[in-house]
């Protein structure tokens, strides 16, 4: 079975970043840490997961993103996928989720898959549109928000369930060749060994040059978020917040 | 004519979903009130009951679009149905939910009906004739303004717009039957089974987890910080669950439980917009954060900027002391 995983690479939560004076553009500091989207680690978990039930299973992972996305790639890698490629642009953030589903899209058709597997969302964009995108452009039946699945590789189809809101869930059967999206917590990625580590250094990343180009269709500014409330923020010592924390709580009569 | 717009309601199994109706007070906005002439689209097989109560309490028309095979839910069905009315109708706009199922089908109908995607937007408003909307990146830290042009699709997050519905006059019904054709997906019925955590709806004071709190080791000082109170309980972010610190019975947010406590205590939270619907209507907020910039403070009554696992020990301590 051949199992396309869809990746990208986001900034950590905790990133300091600022914001340029005209809105334009996110500049986050040198020492941010980026990391595959956490969403598309459980999706290449589920993959690796198929992989030791199916044989014969190979799983290629593909992103798009500036040159050192490349290090959520050998990290996929590590983890156990099979080949990786990087459509190497150097603001992917400029693309609208609608043009990266075009180009993952069109590399779904130049390679033969059973099964796409991707996150539900970005981590950092949250928009959870590519998935739906990409499985309407290849007219193949999908589901998102996944937190089970089972693969019948003999009756060529999966079953699925989506996760509605914590007490709803909802099965589906889909034939291959399908699209999912998962959803958090379905499993529990697995950190990647040394021996497979030292493999995926040295493993091939295939660089595909992209030609499409990014069109701003719409007009975008960043801005800090407002403030709903005069928060009484405490930078004291741990012993002083602590009193203060105790007086606030105290005054309002709950402690 | 004004052009039209289009509202996409979820409903399972007949019932409408909580996110329909806050789409319903969006279109009553009055620049999309009397801008656009709008109609809900309800999809599935025997919904004629949900299209009369969400046309009666809304005064919005309603076009159900009906079928043997939209019995149960799949983003391919779905979308057919959609994008069959959408050609119709030709909208400018169409809102759905930033829901999962939502979420589901909205991106695909943009590809098909070749309409811009607008997703998990916040707020709406109009100045100068041009629509400017508002939704969050890095899970709240920032927030982006965006102009929306039309024809397009926009997904509205849940829990975020406050449902006002005071219609007068019902709206039209029409049932709609659509031929959905064949299609390969086999949706099962939802299953509806109810999660522990009910002790959450009458706890005074909860105490949150979030990814911060590390390890479950650390849910011991959570444990001990809501034994300072009576009736308190434990509570956590989606994040929390995902570790295995707390059940997902306990889950608080627009897909979790939706809790008003006297006093809610977020533990090592960003406070994504996901969470902050489920807790927003707490009375007092205390936030305990290392990351001073985390959305989670501009939201709190109160914030500790500090590691959750070195506060609230020394915290507890202070308590007892006194
Ligand atoms: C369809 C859908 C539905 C969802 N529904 C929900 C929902 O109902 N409820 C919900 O909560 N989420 C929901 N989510 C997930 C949501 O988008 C966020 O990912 C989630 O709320 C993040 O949880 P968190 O704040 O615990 O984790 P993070 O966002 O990772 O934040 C962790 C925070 O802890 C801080 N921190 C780290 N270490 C420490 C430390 N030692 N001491 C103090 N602070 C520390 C960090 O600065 C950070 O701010 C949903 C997502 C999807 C896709």
């Amino acid at each position: 079975m051949n199992i396309l995983v869809f990746i990208k690479q986001v900034p950590h939560v905790e990133s300091s970043f600022e914001i340029s004076s005209n809105g334009s553009t996110i500049e986050f500091s040198s020492q941010t840490a980026y990391a595959i989207n956490s969403y598309d680690e459980y999706a290449l978990e589920e993959a690796l997961i198929l992989s030791e039930k199916i044989s014969h299973t190979i799983i290629t992972v593909v992103t798009i993103g500036r040159q050192d996305a490349e290090t959520a790639l050998r990290r996929a890698l590590a983890m156990g996928a099979h080949f990786a490629y990087h459509y190497v642009t150097e603001n992917e953030s400029i693309f609208s989720s609608a043009q990266k589903a075009k180009i993952l899209s069109q590399f779904a058709k130049n390679h033969p898959f059973d099964l796409i597997i991707t996150g539900t969302m970005s981590m950092d964009s949250a928009h959870a549109a590519i998935g739906p995108m990409i499985a309407a452009h290849l007219s193949i039946p999908w589901a998102t928000h996944i937190i089970a699945l089972d693969v019948n590789p003999i009756a060529k189809e999966i079953r699925a369930t989506r996760e509605i809101d914590v007490s709803t869930r909802q099965s589906i059967t889909l034939p291959l060749p399908a699209l999912i999206s998962v959803q958090s917590g379905i499993n529990r990625p697995r950190y990647p060994t040394l021996s497979h580590t030292l493999r995926a250094k040295k493993q091939e990343i295939y660089k595909i040059a992209l030609n499409e180009h990014p069109h701003q269709h719409s007009q975008c500014r960043f801005l800090l978020p407002p403030r709903t409330k005069e928060t009484f923020l405490l930078r004291g010592s741990r012993e002083e917040n602590a009193r203060a924390l105790y007086e606030y709580l105290r005054a309002r009569s709950f402690l | 004519m004004k052009p039209k717009a289009c509202l996409i309601i979820e409903q399972i199994a007949g019932n409408i979903r909580e996110c329909a109706w806050e789409l319903a007070s969006l279109a009553q906005l009055e620049f999309f009130r009397e801008t656009y002439d709008w109609i809900a689209l309800i999809a599935g097989n025997n919904i004629e009951r949900a299209a009369t109560l969400f046309a009666e309490k809304t005064g919005i028309e309603v076009y159900a679009l009906c079928d043997r095979l939209l019995e149960n839910f799949s983003g391919e069905g779905f979308v057919r149905a959609y994008s069959t009315a959408v050609q119709q109708i030709k909208p400018y706009f169409i809102f759905a939910s930033h829901t999962p199922l939502g979420c589901d089908v909205a991106p695909a109908l943009a590809i098909v009906c070749n309409m811009d995607y607008f997703p998990s937007l916040q707020c709406l408003t109009r100045k100068n004739e041009i629509l400017f909307a508002y939704r969050e990146r890095l899970n709240g830290k920032i927030n982006e303004e965006i102009t929306i042009t039309e024809p397009a699709i926009c997904t509205i997050m849940p829990g975020v717009f406050p449902i006002f519905n005071t219609a007068k006059l019902s709206g039209k019904v029409s049932i709609v039957n659509i031929d959905t054709g064949k299609i390969k997906s086999i949706p099962a019925a939802p299953n509806y089974s109810p999660q522990s955590g009910a002790e959450l709806s009458n706890a005074e004071v909860i105490v949150s987890a979030g990814r911060g709190v590390g390890n479950s080791e650390n849910m011991e000082h959570l444990r001990n910080l809501a034994s300072l109170f009576s009736r308190a309980a434990i509570g956590g972010s989606r994040a929390a669950c995902d570790m295995g610190l707390v059940d997902y019975g306990l889950q608080i947010g627009v897909t979790g439980r939706i809790v008003s406590p006297k006093l809610y205590f977020a533990c090592g939270i960003s406070g994504s917009a996901q969470h902050i619907a489920g807790m927003k209507n707490a009375r007092t907020i205390v936030a305990i954060n290392r990351d001073e910039s985390a959305p989670i403070f501009r939201i709190a009554d109160i914030g500790v900027i500090d590691e959750v696992e070195k506060f609230i020990p020394v915290f507890i301590e202070f308590v007892q002391k006194k």
